[in-house]
């Protein structure tokens, strides 16, 4: 080690310490910014972005199904279908009958009392 | 303007804000913890948050004003935050600890003085820390440093002073020399 008298008042030797120190601190090089490569902020994106597009696919979706649901749930798809094949004739044994059975006891009971 | 356009517009003016000010808001949490890498953490934390400032549509007034605010107050919890609270060292902090190769004589007094800085340093204030490290690892003069502190130029030059006083003092003390 150096036996040189100590000169620690000299301002430029503490400048240049300070410095010394300071520097070797410093990110070397100086980083760039990493905000995810600097995307584009949303209230700026354009009609024809591919989130936009999705958005709307995702809506129509939403919307079919429940019209679907709609349509399924209110029974006209039953009432404006055609006969099916295999289908019970009207002339058969319950004709006019109905769930609950109403329509079933009328010609057990014409047959009874004639 | 068309929107692709504005994009790329503000995308260059922020490119501008990091580059003007990002050593700024390095010095700010580098005064406050005397640590690098937890700095330039910070510092890019800080401009994520002005990013999405701009998501927003927001508008700066004073986008410096706001980083060194936003600066101090992430330094400031990172004090609450585990990674403090788990004694981890910075690297600075760990040299030497694992090398059993001898190192020059130049650079042990090197360190040696670099040590007896940074002890000193840790007694200063914070706002102390902030001031030495623009003027000294930026080469900031006394006027920009106000400027960008909010100070007047004599309290920066005070401290500046005041900085240099004591470690010439702890220099003496020790007998250690400034620089090999």
């Amino acid at each position: 080690m150096n036996d040189q008298p100590l000169h620690p008042t000299d301002p430029d030797d503490l400048d240049k310490a300070f410095a010394a120190f300071f520097k070797k601190q410093v990110p070397s090089p100086w980083p760039s910014a990493r905000v995810e490569s600097l995307a584009v902020p949303s209230t700026l994106r354009t009609a024809s972005s591919g989130s936009f597009r999705s958005r709307v696919t995702l809506a129509a979706s939403v919307a079919a199904l429940l019209g679907l649901g709609l349509y399924l749930s209110s029974g006209q798809h039953r009432a404006s279908q055609p006969a099916a094949k295999g289908e019970l004739p009207e002339s058969g044994l319950l004709k006019g009958a109905e769930a609950s059975g109403k329509g079933l006891t009328k010609p057990l009971t014409s047959t009874l009392n004639p | 303007m068309k929107p692709a356009r504005a994009a790329q517009a503000r995308r260059d003016e922020f490119e501008g804000l990091y580059q003007q000010h990002s050593r700024e808001v390095w010095s700010v949490a580098y005064g406050r913890w005397m640590d690098a890498d937890l700095a330039m953490d910070i510092t890019q934390e800080v401009f994520c948050r002005l990013w999405k400032q701009y998501e927003t549509g927001e508008v700066l007034l004073n986008p410096r004003a706001w980083l060194m605010r936003v600066a101090r107050n992430l330094a400031e919890d990172n004090a609450k935050s585990a990674f403090r609270r788990n004694g981890t060292q910075s690297p600075e902090q760990m040299n030497g600890v694992g090398s059993k190769a001898p190192a020059p004589l130049e650079k042990l007094e090197r360190d040696e003085t670099f040590e007896q800085i940074r002890v000193l340093l840790a007694e200063l204030p914070a706002a102390d820390r902030e001031l030495l490290t623009l003027r000294y690892a930026f080469d900031h003069d006394a006027p920009k440093i106000a400027e960008i502190l909010n100070l007047p130029v004599t309290a920066v030059h005070m401290r500046l002073s005041r900085a240099r006083k004591r470690l010439a003092d702890r220099f003496e003390a020790l007998g250690v020399r400034p620089l090999p």
